[in-house]
């Protein structure tokens, strides 16, 4: 029951319910990752890095978040035959990305330490292994809201998922790296 | 103990028909081969499903109300009850 909860909360929760819940979590992330240096640089993306303007921090999630709803509403409109509601995938995808609050509250162990590509420090380390963990429950989470809002199920979910994922990162990267450009 | 009614042969797992049918009042008893409802070939969780649906006058915003679960998985039960179905209709 608490794993359902956990990993599947879309079955109990969706549409504006969980858009709401995961809105309040995603602008609490921004906020936070404003402090550390946080920065969410792609749908699955995660580092420490630059300090940029506060709106940037917002952006990079929004962005986040857009890229995967939008390609997984696509992918579900290809590989479903039930009705799709846009609500439905944008509400799940973004709750999913609560994890990210743990990633976030994370940097902040390393916010005041040097990083250099010579440093793997104790304080890195355990940075690393609390956002591959993380991360890993957060595309479990993404894979489960897929499925549930858009009733796909197999090798079918599974294969237009993994699609569906590289090109949200793909699109997301491209867009970030773009707007890094103009600040 | 309620007793559920089997549609398939446990035997070669055919469909099953029903070959007669009795009166409990007067022990009246009609024979002959009759098929079962399409319906009845559901699991019993899946006929109060639809049962509710129907009292929910079709709606799966009530439905998911009612279930405490999610409108798209309310739907997403919705959907695989209707794909039984129509596999079940299908002619043989």
């Amino acid at each position: 029951m608490l794993w359902e909860k956990l990993f599947n909360p879309f079955l109990r929760i969706a549409g504006f319910r969980s858009l709401w819940i995961g809105l309040v979590v995603l602008i609490l992330v921004s906020g936070l990752a404003v402090f550390c240096h946080c920065h969410f640089d792609g749908a699955l993306d995660v580092h420490i890095g630059a300090k940029s303007p506060t709106w940037f921090y917002f952006a990079e999630n929004f962005i986040a978040w857009i890229s995967l709803f939008v390609t997984l509403y696509v992918a579900g409109r290809f590989s479903s035959k039930s009705k799709i509601r846009v609500v439905d995938v944008a509400g799940t995808v973004v709750l999913a990305r609560w994890p990210m609050i743990f990633v976030v509250l994370a940097a902040f162990i390393i916010k005041d330490t040097p990083i250099t590509a010579h440093d793997i420090t104790a304080p890195l380390i355990v940075f690393g292994f609390i956002s591959m963990v993380f991360s890993i429950s957060m595309i479990a989470l993404l894979y489960n809201a897929y499925s549930v809002s858009c009733n796909v199920k197999g090798s079918r979910a599974t294969l237009s998922f993994i699609i569906a994922i590289i090109v949200a990162e793909t699109i997301s990267k491209l867009i970030i790296i773009n707007l890094q450009k103009i600040i | 103990m309620k007793k559920k009614l089997p549609f398939l042969c446990p035997g070669c797992s055919a469909e099953l028909k029903v070959q007669s049918l009795c009166c409990t009042h007067c022990d009246t008893v009609v024979s002959g081969t009759f098929s079962l409802p399409i319906l009845s070939q559901l699991s019993e969780e899946e006929q109060l499903f639809i049962l509710d649906f129907v009292k929910s006058s079709g709606s799966l915003k009530l439905m998911a109300e009612k279930l405490k679960l999610s409108y798209p998985s309310v739907r997403n039960r919705l959907d695989d009850i209707i794909n039984q179905l129509e596999n079940l209709q299908k002619p043989e």
